[in-house]
């Protein structure tokens, strides 16, 4: 029988945590004839002994106050800006808001794709918003814009034009 | 037959009564735990604390295929091998020295072992330094069956592992704890 079949024969025996007939014998006949385990259970032993002879932790005064006071806190309901952290008591409650919206935008998407009956709103194209024009928004579309006319222009409150051909770098 | 289970069942409906007795009953048994595990009592209330408080929580998931007890060390357990990994995690991380400091200094350093009050307390930080230090699937298993005096049928089912693996393991980190206990090795005859 190799060594390593015995292993746990050795670990068992070693705390009394008992054997049977047969285990008992397969191990003892395999300690007669191995140093090598004899030498492993007597350490098993002894790290045993040693485990079980240490002596407890004791308990601090309070424990079980202190477990109940936290269980008091977290069956309260959220009540301090610190509570907000605790984002799945809150988001919880939400839950009802997040379903409303669910469905309102699914009967926004349905109202969508009705063909309307309604005048349809006139296209606005590219040229349209780059066209000439004095306000701020035009002239900084235009690709000739220059930095230094945009900030004289707002500044002295005499904006260039954008399709002024002075206005280029 | 469970001795737990008419407060189980209580506490499963939502007693907190209840809850707070079982917590009276066990809080010994699983600090100690903590603290064999962690080598730290600051460290074994607040996780002995919080295994309770997850306890609490899943409680309604118990089943009575188990022990109440054996059900809350694996609560424990798993609070604690959490624990270990972030801790080890951040030593590594942020120290080169991965050793734990937080027995540094202790009776058994100072070299006052040989006191006769202080003795039993000093060999209680060289055995929890030890097992801290050994892998945690090593050091929950030996403590379960030489500190906590648990069954290896226990153990498997806290553990979720064959019996044989139980007993794999307690061989193993036996073996391991044998050098690391090596200062300690006189205090008791063999």
């Amino acid at each position: 029988m190799d060594c390593k079949d015995v292993e746990h024969l050795i670990a068992r025996d070693a705390d009394a945590a008992g054997l049977t007939a047969d285990e008992r014998a397969r191990l003892d006949a395999h300690l007669t004839s191995c140093a090598g385990c004899r030498a492993a259970l007597d350490d098993q032993r002894h790290v045993a002994r040693l485990l079980h002879a240490r002596v407890d932790t004791p308990v601090r005064p309070g424990f079980a106050q202190r477990v109940a006071a936290r269980l008091d806190r977290q069956d309260e309901p959220a009540e301090s800006i610190l509570d907000l952290a605790n984002w799945r008591a809150w988001t919880a409650g939400l839950a009802p808001v997040a379903a409303a919206l669910v469905v309102l935008a699914w009967l926004g998407v349905g109202a969508a794709r009705t063909p309307s009956t309604t005048t349809p709103a006139p296209q606005v194209t590219f040229e349209d918003v780059t066209a000439p024009s004095n306000t701020p928004a035009a002239v900084f579309l235009q690709p000739s814009a220059s930095g230094d006319a945009l900030l004289e222009g707002v500044l002295t409150g005499t904006l260039p034009s954008a399709g002024d051909p002075n206005n280029v770098r | 037959m469970d001795a737990d289970r008419s407060l189980v069942e209580e506490a499963a409906g939502g007693s907190r009564e209840a809850f707070d007795e079982l917590v009276r009953r066990y809080q010994g048994q699983i600090v100690n735990l903590a603290r064999a595990m962690t080598n730290s009592d600051d460290q074994a209330d607040d996780l002995a604390q919080e295994a309770f408080v997850r306890a609490w929580r899943s409680i309604g998931s118990f089943r009575s295929d188990a022990t109440f007890r054996t059900w809350l060390y694996g609560v424990a357990l798993n609070v604690i091998r959490t624990h270990r990994t972030r801790r080890s995690r951040w030593l590594r991380l942020f120290s080169s020295d991965t050793r734990d400091t937080s027995s540094e200094g202790s009776p058994i350093d100072r070299g006052t072992a040989d006191d006769g009050i202080e003795r039993p307390l000093a060999m209680r930080q060289l055995i929890d330094r030890a097992l801290a230090a050994l892998p945690v699937e090593l050091s929950e298993a030996v403590v379960l069956r030489d500190v906590e005096g648990l069954e290896y049928q226990e153990i498997a089912a806290a553990l979720g592992v064959p019996i044989g693996t139980v007993e794999s393991r307690i061989f193993r980190g036996r073996k391991r704890l044998r050098s690391l206990l090596r200062p300690v090795k006189g205090w008791i005859s063999r």
